[in-house]
């Protein structure tokens, strides 16, 4: 053996021993571990009981450094909110309370008006004449107590030492630059207060900052027939106003100098057309600039830009636009597809509840069922924003908001003609120990053409991420 | 070797049995660690559109059959194996097996060639491990690098060899480009500069491990079957006054004897290619250059040009001649000549045209770009006695755009993406016209081309028709594919698609597959 080739030996060894050897090792589960403790569909496992709120994935020292006591993290998030959701409760219809009811119960007591119209539509059995060919329809469900829920303790701390921070101009668009971290409008009020609570969730869409995410999917026609296995997972880094972990406040240099606010790979596994597909997506703190989407095309080996103006069309087999994406990803900004936003009503709904251990899940084998819900009163808003350009695919999309945790649970989209033409029905689970919540369970529909995707996606803290992780060079890995 | 192969195929299913827990229905962990399987049959059935010729067969022309499996193992996260296997075969050498007209037009002796992709390398895929420490990536093994913006034709993705020997017809796209055994490296360092979002430096060594040209379209029904060249040239008036032939004769089974491939291993023909990718603003910029050999030979006519007579007339110079289904005369050519040098630098880049029309959907244009300048590339002169050097120009320019049409689709988008090629031979001679082995007949100095595709869907994305279509200025010649595909579910999906080829100007592209419209049936089945 030649000396070069043992230099090369040497050298490609000490490459490999070191790469090994970096700071937090990668502890990335393989998607069959993931639903090993938990099925997409037909499984009523507590999944973040048995995976420990996700600890059987994470490494010990990691564990430690992402842990939050859940009383300090409580009581600092309702100072910054100025409110526990369980005292602003329980004034409608008192006479549902806490216990298991069955759909004969409907008639029993005024449902109606404590549910949403939505939520009440679906306390129904699948097939009921009149009403769509949808999954997740429930006869039975528990009411609950009213939980006072949180975000960790360093958004809390965040959000309040911020408040107030956080500009808008006069129309109810943000100045970017005035936002620090936290949530921008813990309490959101005066005449931008619906530009303040959508704010919310513009700026901390995805909780943890790192994650590992899965996005695993079923889609179901009107006939009940699956047509759509989706296999994904994904990687998601907030680049601004980081407080959970470290680095915090920018991720990087380059973070700040381009004002990224946003860094998405998503990789995709099925269907097997798609397998090797990896989209990456940049986005900006200014909302009048663009992000920078690119496509690794599995087939022809290459990396393709993206229009990241193509929002409103239909992701394939699925019931959302890129827009509809995590419940709602559409960069507001004046120039393109404005909107005029309201409070339509601030009351108490009774909807899906928190949960702390993930055994709901859908039954196909029984009309696509969502079973073991549990329910709970709510404080919250409704939000509308009418849609000002004619051209766009909806003419106005109606949001309910809790106002305690200031996070979605439904999203009602109207097409131009006024026709509910899809929505989105998140189940929010709580990872207690870590400080932040899932959108464990979801659920989108298409009124128009009768079809349905279910999307289970467990989400954890992905503390090794780097931005070599992040680069395009992370795109080409699979095929 | 093929059965080695073979056994290591059956060995990979044998541990996937003992071994794995399905997770779900084609993901599964070994050893602990992510093993995805996936893999896909289809069946396609073409039939002919055009009456009784003798390039093409009435009826069913082509029934290809394409099983493809693939697997992708981690057994670290920054180490991915990659294998897939491949087996294609055209199942209408066993269906018309004893047709009168199949035999008679001599689409049968094509068999040996086109039945069956039986050799190793058509098997196996690709086989790599990659490896990513730090901010670099390391591939090695049968792969496909992939270089350039432009589709259908290729101007800078010179590295892979590809399989065009079924033409246009309806085969698995994934299909057609020939991993080649490669050795890549590339390094992405954190410069961490305001205007420059990524940097990329990718290096790709060939060490000519196994030497595989383009499998390309050629001549004789008996070598080419259905997707031979209908070449028609006019016969030697001497033959013809000795009554030997008939006044056109068509080209035959190629002799390719005399072209030279590199041996396995020839540092003569080993490859090196250099990228530098660069992400400005949004856009992507690369600088490429590529040092190797053509992946097609360039062809010369042999001394004899033609096969001769095996009697006396062959001493006479009298060319053997076949007897086509219709009467003419075939003759049978005989090449000589060798995988030239390449040598080429160009420059590709996309980015956004800032034009957004919300009455449009609101979707702004993208624009691909790629141009590539080849030094001293190796033609042939029209006669193909001589070769001719020329350096070469070769462009294109593409735009990708989504509008959205409620007239016509009130749900998706329509997806139009028109492309302009034009290409220039710098130092087209004075004294000769030239020929390429890919290009054909080049009579002219500057070549222009334009293609167009217009796809949408309807019903939640499930069914997508499409139009795909190209024009050869130069050549007159004109080529559309309609095709409609309705994706039934993840696993079945069924395809119906058309070509229809037009030309006025003998023996060029496309018009050498006048006879060859066709309409196609195909059902594909995914596995994962």
């Amino acid at each position: 053996m030649g000396r070069r080739t043992c230099t090369a030996i040497v050298l490609l060894s000490a490459i490999l021993i070191a790469s090994t050897a970096w700071a937090i090792q990668n502890y990335h589960a393989p998607i069959s571990e993931v639903v090993s403790y938990k099925g997409i569909i037909d499984d009523p496992a507590p999944f973040y009981t048995n995976s420990q709120y996700y600890k059987v994935f994470i490494p010990d020292d990691v564990w430690a450094q992402i842990t939050h006591d859940p009383a300090e993290s409580r009581a600092a998030w309702e100072k910054a909110v100025g409110l526990r959701a369980k005292d602003l409760v329980g004034k409608i219809v008192p006479e549902i309370k806490p216990g298991k009811y069955t759909l004969s119960d409907k008639e029993k007591y005024p449902f109606k008006d404590l549910m949403t119209p939505y939520h009440y539509d679906r306390f129904n059995a699948p097939g009921t004449e009149g009403l769509p060919k949808h999954i997740g329809y429930f006869t039975e469900f528990e009411v609950i107590e009213t939980q006072q829920l949180w975000h960790a303790q360093p958004v809390g701390k965040a959000t309040l030492e911020n408040m107030g921070k956080t500009h808008l101009d006069d129309q109810g668009y943000i100045k970017y630059e005035t936002f620090v971290a936290g949530y921008p409008f813990p309490r959101p009020s005066g005449k931008n207060m619906g530009w303040q609570i959508m704010q919310n969730w513009q700026k901390r869409p995805s909780e943890p900052e790192n994650s590992a995410n899965y996005d695993l999917t079923v889609g179901v026609n009107s006939r009940g027939t699956v047509d759509h296995e989706g296999t994904a997972h994904f990687f998601w880094v907030t680049l601004e106003g980081r407080v959970m972990y470290p680095p915090f406040g920018w991720f990087d240099a380059r973070a700040q100098k381009q004002a990224e606010s946003l860094i998405i790979i998503y990789t995709i596994f099925s269907p097997r057309d798609l397998f090797g597909n990896v989209y990456h997506q940049v986005r900006f703190a200014d909302p009048i600039k663009d992000s920078n989407f690119l496509a690794y095309v599995n087939f022809l080996r290459r990396i393709r830009k993206l229009s990241s103006t193509d929002r409103q069309d239909q992701a394939v087999g699925q019931d959302i636009c890129f827009d509809d994406a995590a419940m709602f990803a559409q960069t507001l900004r004046p120039d393109r597809y404005p909107y005029e936003t309201s409070v339509l009503e601030e009351r108490e709904f009774l909807v899906p509840a928190y949960t702390f251990d993930a055994a709901d899940y859908l039954d196909s084998k029984d009309g696509w069922k969502w079973k073991g819900l549990k329910f709970e009163r709510r404080p919250m808003w409704v939000l509308e924003m009418k849609q000002l350009d004619k051209n766009y695919i909806y003419s106005k999309r109606v949001f309910y908001f809790d106002k305690e945790t200031l996070l979605p649970h439904l999203h009602l989209m109207y097409d131009q003609k006024g026709r509910l033409y899809r929505n989105n029905e998140v189940l929010w689970g709580m990872v207690e120990p870590l400080g932040y919540f899932n959108s464990l369970h979801v659920n989108n529909c298409d009124f128009i053409d009768e079809h349905c995707t279910w999307t289970y996606a467990p989400s954890y803290p992905a503390l090794w991420l780097e931005r070599k992780d992040l680069s395009l060079r992370s795109m080409m890995k699979q095929k | 070797m093929r059965r080695s192969i073979l056994s290591a195929v059956l060995l990979l299913v044998f541990l996937v049995g003992v071994s794995v827990q399905p997770a779900l229905a084609k993901q599964f962990t070994l050893m602990g660690k992510p093993l995805n399987l996936f893999g896909f049959a289809s069946q396609s059935a073409a039939i002919s559109l055009k009456g009784d010729d003798y390039f093409v067969e009435e009826g069913l022309q082509q029934a290809l059959l394409t099983v493809f499996a693939e697997a992708d193992y981690r057994p670290r996260h920054d180490v991915t194996l990659y294998i897939s296997g491949l087996l294609t075969m055209d199942l209408i050498y066993d269906l018309k097996h004893d047709d009168r007209t199949w035999n008679e037009k001599l689409f049968s002796q094509s068999r040996s060639r086109m039945y069956i992709d039986d050799r190793d390398w058509q098997f196996l895929k690709e086989t790599h491990v990659t490896w990513t420490p730090w901010t670099f990536l390391f591939r090695v093994g049968k792969q496909i690098v992939s270089w350039g913006e432009m589709d259908f034709f290729r101007i800078m993705d010179q590295i892979n060899p590809t399989d065009d020997r079924r033409g246009f017809s309806d085969v698995e796209f994934e299909t057609t480009i020939i991993p080649i055994w490669l050795v890549r490296a590339e390094w992405w360092p954190e410069l961490n500069l305001g205007w420059l979002g990524e940097v990329g430096l990718q290096f790709v060594f060939n060490p000519n491990a196994q030497f595989i040209p383009n499998q390309r379209l050629e001549t004789g029904n008996d070598f080419g079957g259905i997707w031979s060249a209908g070449a028609e040239i006019p016969s030697d008036p001497m033959l013809l006054d000795l009554g030997i032939g008939t006044p056109t004769l068509y080209v035959g089974h190629p002799d390719l004897n005399q072209v030279v491939e590199p041996d396995n291993w020839d540092d003569d023909a080993f490859e090196y290619g250099l990228r530098l990718s660069l992400m400005i603003k949004g856009s992507i910029l690369t600088l490429n250059g590529f040092y190797g050999l053509e992946n097609s030979p360039q062809l010369l006519f042999a001394d004899p040009m033609f096969v001769l007579d095996p009697g006396l007339l062959g001493a006479l110079g009298v060319p053997a001649l076949g007897t086509a289904s219709d009467g003419t005369s075939i003759v049978y050519p005989i090449y000589r000549g060798n995988h030239p040098i390449q040598k080429s630098v160009g420059v590709t880049w996309t980015g956004d045209l800032p034009i957004v029309i919300s009455a449009l959907g609101g979707v702004n244009p993208l624009i691909r770009l790629e141009v590539r300048y080849q030094f001293d590339k190796v033609f042939a002169d029209a006669d193909q006695m001589m070769y001719v050097k020329s350096d070469y120009l070769d462009t294109g320019i593409g735009i990708d755009w989504k509008v959205k049409w409620n007239l016509l689709n009130q749900r998706a988008y329509f997806s139009v993406m028109p492309q302009f090629f034009y290409s220039r031979i710098m130092d087209f001679p004075d004294d000769t016209l030239l020929n390429d082995t890919d290009d054909g007949f080049l009579p002219d100095q500057d070549y222009y081309t334009a293609t167009l595709v217009l796809s949408t869907s309807y019903f939640n994305g499930r069914l997508i028709p499409q139009v795909a279509a190209g024009y050869l200025f130069n050549n007159e010649a004109s080529l559309i594919l309609p095709s409609v595909t309705y994706l039934m579910s993840n696993s079945w999906h069924y395809t119906i698609e058309a070509a229809f080829f037009g030309g006025n100007i003998p023996n060029v592209p496309l018009w050498l597959f006048r006879k060859n419209d066709y309409i196609a049936f195909k059902v594909k089945y995914n596995w994962g």
